[in-house]
């Protein structure tokens, strides 16, 4: 059997004209208002609910009174948690993400932070006698202690917090921690002994957000035992209503029959993962479909504030570093401790360097400040990845670009392993990193400006500095999220692929649409994406969205368009049968194109045509259409996940991380006031083969603001003596907007070095966590002067500065 | 002064006069204007986000200014002149007003959500002031949050209807 080897595939002749602009099927309805999203669905009948947000950081409800609350006109239903059909119901995070080591009940009687939704949900008329109603509950509280510094929740002598929530990895310990882990590759030990310098240091991050602006909602709506399901999310939510066990382990029956549930995926406003892989969102979908089950067949509009968005925090901690290396930048070793809830030691950093010495070591405990979790994903490995390389430059003198280039490789293995990999398994030979380097430091014009730190004044009085950073994409063959599988139908020349919508925003639709017509060579106007609801056939094409969307439907639609090619192609070259039906009667027709076979035929423009003589063309409508009838395949011609494995089933293990990213940022600041002006800013992507140009720049241009910000100012803030969040809400919580970043320089690479359709990776996880370290860079080879205490606010600068 | 029973809005050309009470149809005193065209009236272009007036993204346009309509009750609008995402485009042909066009020439979002708020927010300026400079309109734009979008490509959509205009 033919070896599976996606980036082998031939490119289609002409694809690379379909780089041009390629116009978004929803862009009307995205600019005319027309889109409907979640929050937009309204059902005949449909009544709200709304979920308590807890005033405290850590209490226990002790007593609740709902007799004003029920009393209200327009209140239809109120369950509290200790209501048994509630008081058990638990829900857990994605299986593939952190969250999946510990699960939640899904309405607590226990806060765990400031505005935990929790404790009773109001249904009623509108969402505002909903606020009503939960303003006239009568609620005594039992404040217990919280924490809010992890390093402190790890400690064995801490007092226990949050002890409804389950934890359900081996690895956790009492009282807080949920996971331990300690992971080595080499010897860190003999790698330091080799070092000629062996560095210490520290790094904070303080939690942000993804700050997106569609806050959570679910419609929920039984007819009988069948249920419907609009979601607002970044996985198809039937999963969430077959969570086996309650809260005491006992086996619980579905919510409903998987075979029953019939979810739409509206359009999704801004999602950036998150809140998707929690167990919150889980419970929030269970919490919807159970007050819908006792609305007596109406519709329910579970909606969430824009507390929503300060529910979860990215996966910040702190990092204690050790690295060692050589005068020439060479790293020998490094360890990582994070306290946190990832290990990123053993992430992106083992796959793209040849250090051969990788310790990481991590401590995951609860802290009362909601749900941390990863979104627009690798802050936490980013962060430390970029300042070693910095400070090991700096430790010798060295231009950190130089230094990375010393370090690159994939597992250990320095770049000419890789090269003979690339040979032996059809890759091109090419160097992503000294690629990206070099078209990044054109774009901000590095050689020139660059400097040893601390060195340049400008006229204006203020510091100047050059930052930099590279790092890898995730995979696209990392386990997928969702089961997902690739349809195509044809019919009057149209290629239609059909799948619930897959666009959070990143426009995967208009990559699908066009790597289809390369392939079957239609226009790419002969191409539309038929939005499919979720029934109990299980069949869909993709999830909504998400870190691998673009690079992995892509693969799975080229094998469904090499197919449905293959039979058009066969159809050309064979008379149409004779067909009789009530309202058809059609004779043996001859073939399309008489004594010819499929091979000496091809498809270009929409045309079928003869190799040998391209003037002998007919349209793929003429030639496929007359099929339809007879042979009902050629419309559906099917292709199921193609995912870390070979066409014959053996997992593939020679999946190394080749392709890179390099951001370059420039910076003035000013030593009295401690602010930080980006003045440039340059992000380079390999993102292996290009399939929409917008769609990338977007993603590119889009993410920068976002990294810069995270790296930069954005951070929740709580009070130290009570837990309450002080800016948890988007006028406290500021953003990057229009006029607060200079135009970011955006280029792309193509390496074809990723193991997707033509050796593709994707960029979306990319810019949005790269930057999130990168202004320590600017801000250091500007003053002289770390701070590694994030984000790298005035007030951090005037510290570092020695002025405050 | 005597309390007013109804409320008279023009929104998108059209005169809705709605009674102020607590059934269904009404206005209720605590209505805001995001309340009313969504909930109401079925105007569900504008979309509803953060409730604040932080976020921008349910900016309409009111007797020609642009103003977050989650911060406004709807009591107070009486008499106003309302244009909504849905007013933009030609009502008889379906054509998008070019600044919609120009978001789409220009690819000037990405989900969308905030789009309909930053368009009515660009409206509202090139309505004032038809030749804006790129600081004018990135000044007006940036009460406009969007965690996705290239700001670039927004700014180039806005300065390109403004070129035309010239």
């Amino acid at each position: 059997m033919e070896e599976y080897r996606p980036w082998t595939w031939k490119i289609p002749e002409g694809s690379e004209n379909d780089k041009r602009k390629i116009s978004r099927q929803d862009a009307h309805e995205r600019v005319s208002g027309k889109a409907a999203f979640t929050r937009d669905i309204y059902l005949p009948g449909m009544l709200y609910a709304k979920i308590l947000n807890s005033p405290y950081a850590h209490a226990k409800i002790t007593s609740i009174d709902v007799t004003k609350a029920r009393a209200l006109p327009g209140v239809r239903d109120i369950l509290t948690f200790d209501d048994p059909e509630i008081s058990h119901d638990t829900g857990i995070g994605a299986w593939y993400e952190a969250s999946g080591n510990y699960n939640i009940l899904t309405l607590p009687g226990i806060s765990d932070f400031f505005q935990h939704p929790m404790g009773v949900a109001v249904v009623a008329d509108s969402e505002e006698i909903c606020d009503r109603a939960l303003r006239l509950m009568e609620i005594k509280w039992e404040e217990r202690p919280f924490i809010l510094d992890m390093e402190e929740s790890v400690k064995p002598d801490a007092v226990k917090i949050m002890s409804e929530v389950q934890r359900v990895n081996a690895k956790a310990k009492e009282p807080n921690t949920v996971v331990a882990d300690d992971v080595e590759y080499g010897s860190v030990e003999k790698g330091f002994a080799e070092a000629d310098k062996v560095i210490e240091y520290k790094i904070k991050r303080e939690v942000n957000s993804a700050a997106g602006v569609e806050p959570a909602v679910c419609v929920a709506q039984w007819r009988n035992d069948f249920l419907d399901i609009w979601a607002h999310h970044q996985d198809i939510p039937q999963w969430f209503l077959i969570y086996p066990q309650d809260s005491r382990g006992k086996h619980i029956p579905p919510l409903a029959d998987w075979a029953k549930i019939t979810v739409t995926m509206p359009y999704q406003g801004s999602y950036y993962g998150g809140f998707s892989w929690l167990a919150y969102s889980c419970c929030f979908t269970r919490l919807a479909v159970i007050l819908a089950r006792r609305a007596d067949g109406r519709p329910v509009k579970l909606t969430y504030d824009e507390s929503n968005h300060f529910v979860l925090g990215d996966d910040a901690g702190t990092y204690k570093c050790k690295v060692g290396a050589k005068k020439d930048g060479t790293i020998t070793a490094f360890h990582w401790h994070m306290v946190g809830v990832r290990n990123p030691a053993i992430e992106k950093t083992y796959e793209a360097t040849k250090i051969p010495n990788i310790r990481g070591s991590q401590e995951w405990g609860f802290v009362n400040k909601g749900h941390l979790i990863c979104f627009r994903h690798g802050s936490h490995c980013t962060v430390p990845h970029t300042v070693m390389f910095d400070k090991v430059a700096a430790e010798f003198g060295l231009d950190p670009t130089e230094v990375a280039l010393k370090n690159d490789g994939c597992r250990g293995h320095d770049w000419n392993w890789v090269t003979r990999y690339q040979k032996e398994n059809g890759f091109p030979q090419r160097w992503s990193l000294k690629e990206v380097i070099d078209l990044g430091k054109e774009a901000i014009g590095w050689s020139k400006k660059w400097h040893p730190p601390g060195t340049k004044k400008l006229p204006n009085g203020k510091m100047h500095g050059m930052g930099f950073m590279q790092i890898n994409e995730w995979t696209w063959q990392s386990p997928a999220p969702a089961m997902t599988y690739a349809c195509l139908s044809l019919r009057n020349g149209i290629a239609a692929i059909i799948g619930v919508r897959s666009d959070i925003g990143v426009d995967a639709e208009s990559a699908a649409r066009s790597v289809v017509a390369s392939e079957l060579g239609l226009k790419y106007e002969d191409t539309v994406i038929h939005e499919k609801r979720v029934e109990n056939s299980n069949f869909y094409m993709w999830q909504p969205g998400g870190s691998f969307s673009t690079a992995y439907i892509t693969t799975q639609l080229v094998m469904a368009a090499k197919e449905l090619k293959k039979k058009v192609l066969e159809y050309a070259a064979k008379p149409t049968p004779a067909y009789n039906s009530p309202h058809f009667l059609k004779t043996v027709q001859p073939p399309a194109f008489p004594g010819k076979k499929p091979e000496d035929l091809d498809i270009k423009d929409s045309m079928v045509f003869e190799k040998a003589n391209p003037r002998n063309r007919k349209s793929v409508r003429e030639v496929a259409d007359i099929f339809w009838d007879v042979d009902p395949a050629i419309a559906h011609p099917v292709v199921g996940t193609a995912d870390m494995m070979t066409v014959d089933g053996k997992p593939d293990p020679n999946q190394y991380v080749m392709g890179r990213q390099a951001h370059f940022i420039e910076v003035e600041v000013d030593a009295e006031t401690g602010m930080v002006d980006v003045t440039n800013v340059a992000c380079v992507n390999d993102v292996g083969h290009l399939f929409n140009p917008e769609g990338a720049l977007a993603q590119q241009y889009g993410g920068a603001i976002m990294g810069l910000g995270r790296s930069g100012t954005e951070e929740h803030v709580w009070c130290p003596r009570t837990g309450v969040a002080l800016n948890h809400d988007l006028i406290n919580y500021h953003i990057g907007t229009m006029n607060d970043y200079p135009v970011v320089q955006c280029r792309i690479n193509e390496s074809h070095l990723g193991y997707a359709a033509f050796g593709s990776f994707g960029i979306g996880e990319n810019p949005g966590a790269a930057l999130s370290g990168i202004t320590t860079s600017a801000i250091y080879n500007a003053t002289g002067k770390w701070i590694l205490d994030y984000p790298t606010t005035p007030d951090r600068v005037l510290k570092a500065l020695g002025k405050i | 002064m005597a309390a007013i029973k109804s409320v008279t809005l023009k929104i998108n050309g059209q005169i809705h006069e709605l009674d102020i009470g607590s059934k269904v149809g009404q206005i209720d005193p605590a209505d805001t204007l995001i309340h009313t065209l969504r909930e109401t009236l079925g105007l569900t272009g504008t979309k509803a986000s953060c409730g604040n007036g932080a976020c921008g993204i349910c900016t309409v346009i009111m007797d020609s200014k642009a103003v977050p309509s989650c911060k406004i009750l709807t009591i107070e609008c009486d008499g106003k002149e309302i244009t909504t995402i849905e007013g933009l485009r030609n009502l008889k042909t379906g054509t998008l007003h070019p600044l919609q066009q120009a978001f789409v020439d220009f690819t000037a979002f990405q989900c969308g959500f905030c789009t309909p708020g930053m368009i009515m927010t660009a409206k509202a300026l090139l309505d004032e002031n038809p030749h804006p400079s790129e600081e004018e309109i990135k000044d007006a734009l940036s009460g406009n949050f969007c965690r996705c979008v290239s700001h670039y490509q927004v700014l180039k959509a806005v300065l390109s209807v403004a070129e035309k205009g010239r």
